[in-house]
């Protein structure tokens, strides 16, 4: 096994992992699509809507922010490339998925629970989205891909492109794309603010100092514009990321020791904007800046039966959000820090001990402690707080841990189970402890954060099934979470909301416990070489100790494709079906989301001649028109109608 | 000519006697020993200076900043008119009177007759129920009994007061409070921040022209907002009286900019009135 990439399963089966891995697909890939990707111009956040245990919350139709499970922002740790990246938005328009397009990626990893502990400290897991580096190969080769496309419905245009150097010494990579927007329609209507336009360019150089090490530049640099949210009161004006990261590797194979260090410094600048918006009360500027400088270094070495895999990492956090507010009567205009200036600082510490017992069976023992500080600049934001009672210059410490055990066994007929037991703790974002009034347009209440929030805390155990057995592949992922003092609202009586029209103020507090549990399916059958099936089915039940949902708890979906080659043509039949979601939180301001079933059409073709391919897809996305929504879809804004897409691909080599 | 006197007869007495430096060394620069103007002190501005006839001594008075309408704390340096030294042992009496030739009145004084012993400055606080004009003028007297030569005396002085803005005084007729009329000023914060401020307003009644006693057994109910968003701020402390017609709580500012303060006064659990409104911006 088992990159659960099944159907176009790289070569990739040393040994069985627990990771859920998509690969993106490569400029060489005849492929215009596949289960993951919809289209070579798929964003990230559409790739990873198809993750198994990936659900998305959705304010805008772009900027989507992914949750493992349900388990969101700040419980989960969305890294990039094994760098450590804040957004800088605190309504959460910005999570760092949003600043990285496919075409930069080799591929996408997600790892549930305690075991994406190894990078850093959460209780949902990690979902990193790893670079794709330049390629160097004993002759000089380049290779230039570019690809568009246009969407009907909303009329989108895409165009992303790839210019690829590899030589002996040193390996070129620089890609980037540009995407443009206007509003989109669903079947009834035309949904205000919801157009958006980016640039995304990506730069990496890989030069060969000997057989055993490499260096690795690494530039992202990400620009929106007028990204529409119509979720949300506010719309993005600019979202700026700059992500620059310095990768040294070292390889010994003769030795089994490995080695990957890395520094790394990024920085977003993200303002939200309301002059396009109608009828406002009160013009406002909001602006926010986050800034990470850290550094990793992983260490792998193997003795017999002995795999040992380290990690020590830190890193160091500024984050800002302001916001100015002009009333039109003239009077003096307002000011607040939503977000005092505030920093965390991290070092951590992870280790991982594989012990391969036979060839079929292994057990893993990872575990990881974490130094946190986290304290809010004195000024202007921390004055705010301690109006609230609260000294926030102050430094809070927090020391998280993390354990976990693996137990994984392969018999015969291509079946392998695994069994994990986890526990695992997370630090309260700076949202949850610094936040000033954070408006929350689902349930209409300003949030103000807790500085005295305790560490979240998670008992997990999981059991994944697996069978790659002839034309059958499947597997089955329950797991059970036990989340002690988990973080949870509260609303502050006899507080004034700030907003605007907004219902009261609410704010933290650490509850007894709350449960999560649910099961992840995939399912997939090669009928004939010509005919393929693939499925997945993600479940999740979530509630706290009192018995009540949690919010943002998708319901039962159902992903399937059916993947037909006929005359040099595939056709990919696609089916998505969620239940409807009944169990709510009112008091989050949720309403009952009834299901849907989706169908979209694809078909691609391409076409070779002296080397260079070209490659043409055309696309029927909500083939029914249906009018719908997903439960994680703030505001229940519906989504888009009947779209019809096509994507042309050049690949020169 | 009198203040050339007074120079000339200062620079003698310095000059003949160098033992007085010690005392003296505010008034003098260390070149000459020339008694000069004493400097303002730090955050002050000066307000204006007169002799106290009688007691040998001058006052300089001096206030945080322009006298204004509502709660002012004025500052007095006392020097010996002879020697120009520093005078640290006597007591201290102001009196403010607004002539509007029609009438007279006076205003709420807080009396204090002793010397702040580390600025060595006597202070009084007051509140201005009025601004001043061309026709009406403020005039302040001090009295001051000079222990030094056990010797009493007086001096005046006319001070210009503004009406301030926004508004820190706000006076009233409460009829259920026997039709009293009643002056409630806004004494801090007077420069605001974001976050926890103490707030503090005195209340006084006119008793009579002259006769302006703090009123002690009011309750008040502080509501701050912000009139263009609507909205208000949590932990606010509801001022209670402490001393001498002084009512002290807090006041939580979340963010900067406008900020409205209601107050509802009440006596006995009876409302007596609901209108009273400050602003302040931060």
């Amino acid at each position: 096994m088992l990159s659960i990439n099944l159907l176009y399963a790289q070569s990739d089966t040393l040994s069985p992992k627990l990771l859920n891995e998509v690969t993106i697909q490569s400029a060489q890939n005849d492929r215009q699509f596949n289960f993951y990707q919809s289209s070579k111009l798929a964003s990230t956040e559409e790739i990873l809507s198809r993750m198994e245990g990936v659900n998305l919350i959705r304010r805008g139709p772009f900027g989507m922010e992914p949750t493992l499970r349900n388990y969101s922002a700040n419980q989960i740790n969305l890294s990039i490339d094994g760098m450590r990246i804040y957004g800088a938005c605190t309504d959460k328009m910005d999570p760092v998925s949003v600043y990285v397009e496919p075409i930069n990626l080799q591929g996408i990893s997600a790892a549930q629970g305690a075991q994406g502990n190894f990078v850093g400290s959460s209780i949902g897991g990690n979902i990193n989205l790893k670079f794709k580096a330049p390629q160097t190969l004993c002759h000089t080769q380049y290779l230039t891909q570019v690809i568009q496309s246009y969407q009907s419905n909303n009329q989108a245009v895409s165009t992303s492109f790839a210019f690829e150097k590899a030589g002996p010494n040193n390996g070129l990579r620089i890609s980037g794309t540009y995407r443009k927007a206007n509003n989109y329609s669903s079947p009834d209507s035309i949904i205000k603010y919801s157009a958006y336009e980016k640039l995304n360019v990506s730069v990496a150089y890989q030069h060969v100092l000997d057989s055993n090490n490499q260096i690795r530049f690494n530039y992202l640099g990400d620009w929106g514009k007028n990204m529409g949210y119509p979720a949300l009161p506010m719309d993005v004006g600019k979202a700026n990321a700059s992500i620059f990261s310095l990768t040294h590797n070292y390889k010994n194979a003769k030795k089994n020791l490995g080695s990957e260090t890395k520094v790394y410094y990024n920085s977003i600048y993200h303002s939200m904007d309301d002059t396009q918006r109608e009828n406002i009360p009160m013009h406002m500027d909001m602006p926010s800046w986050s800034e990470t400088k850290g550094f990793y270094n992983e260490l792998s070495f193997k003795i017999k039966k002995h795999n040992f895999l380290t990690r020590l990492d830190g890193h160091e956090n500024r984050l800002q959000a302001d916001m100015t507010m002009y009333p039109s009567n003239g009077d003096p205009k307002m000011y607040m820090q939503t977000l005092p200036i505030s920093y965390i600082k991290n070092l951590g510490f992870a280790a991982q001990y594989q012990l391969d017992i036979r060839a079929n069976y292994y057990m893993k023992w990872n575990a990881r402690l974490d130094y946190f500080s986290q304290k809010a600049r004195e000024g202007i934001g921390s004055d705010q707080v301690s109006g609230m009672g609260y000294d926030i210059s102050e430094v809070k410490q927090n020391y998280t841990k993390s354990l976990s055990w693996v137990h994984c066994y392969s018999h015969s007929f291509g079946l392998n189970q695994s069994l994990v037991l986890g526990y695992a703790e997370r630090l309260p974002s700076s949202n949850e402890r610094y936040g000033f009034y954070l408006f929350n347009p689902m349930d209409g209440y300003d949030y103000i954060g807790n500085p005295d929030l305790k560490t979240e805390k998670s008992w997990q155990v999981e059991w994944i099934v697996k069978q790659d057995y002839k034309k059958l592949n499947w597997s089955f992922h329950p797991f059970f979470h036990h989340n002690k003092d988990y973080i949870y609202t509260y609303v502050l009586a006899d507080y004034y909301p700030m907003t605007i029209g907004a219902r009261g103020a609410k704010s933290y507090q650490n509850i007894s416990y709350a449960n999560t549990m649910g099961a992840e399916t995939t399912l997939g059958y090669r009928f004939t070489n010509w005919i393929q099936y693939r499925a997945n089915f993600k479940y999740l039940y979530a509630q706290t100790n009192a018995g009540t949902p949690l919010p943002l708890v998708a319901p039962f979906k159902y992903q399937g494709a059916l993947r037909i080659s006929v005359w040099q043509t595939q056709f990919q039949l696609e089916q998505n079906y969620s239940a409807a979601q009944n169990r709510i939180n009112t008091d989050f301001g949720e309403r009952k989301t009834g299901s849907f079933n989706l169908v979209n059409i694809r078909a691609s073709k391409s076409f070779t001649k002296n080397k260079n391919t070209f490659q043409l897809a055309l696309s029927v996305e909500n083939l029914f028109n249906i009018n719908y929504h997903e439960h994680l879809d703030i505001g229940y804004i519906p989504r888009m109608g009947r779209n019809f897409g096509i994507t042309l691909g050049y690949i020169l080599r | 000519m009198k203040k050339l006197y007074f120079i000339i007869a200062a620079a003698i007495v310095l000059l003949s006697a160098p033992s007085c430096k010690k005392d003296t060394d505010e008034t003098t620069t260390p070149n000459n020993n020339t008694p000069t103007t004493p400097v303002t002190p730090d955050g002050m501005v000066k307000i204006g200076e007169t002799y106290i006839i009688g007691a040998k001594a001058k006052a300089y008075i001096y206030a945080k900043q322009n006298l204004f309408v509502g709660y002012n704390t004025i500052y007095a340096a006392m020097y010996d008119s002879a020697d120009g030294s520093r005078l640290v042992d006597g007591h201290f009496t102001l009196g403010a009177e607004m002539d509007m030739g029609m009438m007279k009145h006076s205003c709420p004084i807080e009396v204090n007759e002793d010397i702040d012993a580390t600025t060595k400055l006597y202070s009084t606080s007051l509140v201005f129920i009025m601004p001043g004009s061309d026709m009406a003028k403020w005039k302040l007297s001090i009295a001051y009994h000079n222990h030094k030569i056990d010797m009493e005396g007086e001096g005046e002085i006319e001070v210009p007061v503004v009406a301030a803005t926004p508004k820190r005084l706000v006076s009233s007729v409460i009829a259920l409070d026997d039709s009293a009329k009643v002056f409630v000023s806004f004494v801090l914060p007077t420069v605001a921040k974001v976050g926890l401020n103490d707030a503090e307003f005195t209340i006084h009644k006119m008793a009579s022209t002259t006769d302006f006693p703090a009123i002690t057994d009011y309750t008040i109910e502080m509501t701050p907002t912000m009139p263009s968003m609507g909205h208000g701020s949590p932990n606010n402390v509801n001022p209670t009286h402490v001393a001498n017609g002084h009512y002290v709580g807090k006041l939580n500012f979340t963010m900067d900019g406008l900020w409205q303060i209601d107050l509802k006064l009440s006596k006995n659990g009876v409302l007596l009135k609901d209108d009273i409104k400050f602003e302040i911006t931060l």
